[in-house]
């Protein structure tokens, strides 16, 4: 198992187009970091803002995650190497616990560098512009590990998408538009003919909100919204494995 | 030993295999031919189950294929040379299946080497040209050093080095004692390799046998004759049964071995110059087989 999980790992960073994303996934955040660190006035500077930076920027890295989960296995059906995965690999249930395995600790070892990045980068630069406050708010920590795993969970769900439907765009285009649009769809029908708020029980919703600083307000709190999402997940990661399963290479 | 028994695959309505078996024994390359859309790539891909069987199997040297924690020391599979991720390096295009089977860097160069790509082993395989990339796919096939050997079409893409090549490779993994099953169109390539045939049409088998019995089974034979006297002898052949077709230099003879036209000819005072029974070759002998098998005629055109 550890020679699969190497192997998937190995072809998951020897694509340029992985590197992109994980780039981007790692350079969104710290770019917006060191930005906002740069150009805010010091004396408007509080404990939530880097926190709220972070998050704001990270909402987007998660998503990329979501996006390497999709490619980790619809490029092997774009460029017809799955044919040859599954025939060094007959035990596709082993390929694809290795492929979900590589996508958990690779989320969760870009998404914690990026969050570590962000907030040594962001005080650092602070501090030489002569900020001396706390910029440390008391829930930031819990609001990171909310980031770090909702975004493993999103590149789980991801690579279930990439098994159920097989082609980039279409697992992509679900992907986004799942949270972007479905949900904000959803979210405001019902707001509007019922008037109720639903947020929390769409997933997307939930695993975003998770993730913000402040969750007075999150019906399931910060970490039932994350596994509310995982439950979603899960859901969509066993389809995949049946699909994976039962469809011919 | 390759063992296919009964093997079924359909596909909706559509029966891609139908009850095939046939053996593929070691020290030999056999031959898998059969017209397009005969159902030879479906058999190769349910052979090592990446498409589910309706009913049969396949056994290699006693196990199925899904069984085999490590498949790539016990078979080797060649099904499409395009199968390599575009963006990716040769080298690590081989390292992620080495490293699936628990293969050493080391044989990946010594594959690398053996196919003739170490120089270009680190070029991305988008930029390589079809024959590189079939080299690539048989060096995939050659990491774990199997026991067993498929290939669908490998000469294809190959200029005449490469086929020359891996007809000489092919020949060497047979000579060592392995089961090399091979499809390929290039009948000429397959009756200078193969000693065994397996001949498919519309899912089942047609023939199992030797090349040269195949040929021996299905190909014409006729006799070529070459007289001063050609024109009467022609109406004598015609008398005895015989279907003379006058050619631009002799005749060739059919319905009448060499031996009654060699006793007529003495019979009637006729002086021959050539007297030689020729038969067709693996291509004539394979078309005549499988034309009531073929899936998609085409045609030359030009015409109503």
């Amino acid at each position: 198992m550890i020679g699969l999980f190497r192997s998937e790992f190995l072809k998951l960073r020897s694509v340029r187009s992985n590197l992109t994303m994980a780039i981007a996934a790692a350079g969104l955040p710290i770019v917006g970091t060191v930005l906002v660190a740069i150009f805010i006035s010091v004396k408007d500077v509080g404990e939530t803002t880097i926190p709220r930076m972070i998050n704001s920027a990270g909402n987007v890295s998660m998503l990329i995650v979501g996006i390497l989960g999709v490619l980790c296995v619809t490029q092997e059906y774009s460029q017809s190497t799955i044919r040859l995965t599954l025939a060094a690999t007959p035990n596709r249930f082993s390929v694809y616990v290795a492929k979900l395995a590589v996508i958990i600790a690779s989320g969760t070892v870009l998404m914690t560098g990026v969050v570590i990045a962000c907030v040594a980068v962001g005080n650092a630069i602070l501090s030489a512009r002569g900020f001396s406050g706390d910029s440390t708010h008391p829930d930031a920590q819990a609001s990171y590990v909310a980031l770090v795993l909702a975004s493993v969970l999103v590149g789980a769900l991801g690579v279930g998408l990439g098994a159920i439907t097989r082609n980039p765009p279409s697992a992509i285009a679900i992907l986004l538009l799942w949270p972007l649009l479905v949900e904000v769809l959803i979210g405001n029908i019902v707001a509007a003919v019922f008037s109720r708020n639903i947020l929390d029980w769409l997933p997307f919703g939930a695993a975003f909100q998770a993730t913000f600083l402040e969750i007075e307000d999150l019906k399931f709190g910060r970490f039932g919204s994350l596994g509310y999402f995982g439950l979603w997940t899960l859901a969509i990661v066993l389809i995949g494995q049946v699909v994976l399963r039962s469809r011919d290479a | 030993m390759i063992l296919v028994e009964n093997m079924t695959k359909r596909f909706g309505k559509f029966t891609a295999v139908d009850d095939l078996s046939f053996v593929v024994n070691p020290g030999q390359v056999t031959g898998f031919l059969g017209p397009n859309g005969s159902g030879k790539s479906t058999t190769m891909r349910c052979m090592i189950g990446l498409d589910s069987l309706d009913s049969g199997s396949t056994t290699f040297n006693g196990q199925r294929y899904v069984d085999f924690r490590r498949p790539l020391h016990s078979v080797g599979v060649l099904l499409d040379a395009g199968n390599a991720h575009v963006g990716r390096t040769a080298r690590n295009h081989l390292r992620w299946l080495a490293q699936s089977n628990g293969i050493s860097k080391s044989r990946v160069d010594e594959v690398l080497e053996i196919v003739g790509l170490t120089d270009v082993s680190r070029r991305k395989v988008g930029k390589y040209s079809l024959g590189m990339k079939q080299r690539l796919g048989l060096a995939a096939v050659l990491l774990g050093d199997p026991r067993a050997v498929i290939l669908d079409e490998p000469a294809n893409g190959l200029d005449p080095e490469g086929i020359r090549w891996i007809r000489e490779m092919l020949k060497k993994l047979a000579s060592e004692d392995r089961a090399v099953l091979v499809s390929s169109h290039l009948l000429s390539e397959i009756s200078l390799i193969a000693d065994n045939l397996i001949v498919i049409g519309k899912g089942r088998l047609i023939d199992q046998c030797s090349v040269p019995d195949f040929i021996g089974r299905y190909a014409q034979r006729w006799v070529r004759i070459e007289s001063p006297q050609l024109t009467e002898f022609a109406s004598i052949l015609e008398r005895a049964g015989g279907r003379t077709e006058l050619q631009t230099s002799g005749a060739i003879v059919h319905n009448l071995d060499a031996t009654t036209i060699g006793e007529l000819a003495a019979k009637n005072s006729v002086v021959l110059h050539q007297l030689a029974t020729e038969t067709g070759s693996l291509e004539d002998a394979f078309l005549e087989l499988t034309s009531s098998s073929v899936e998609y005629h085409g045609t030359l055109g030009g015409g109503k």
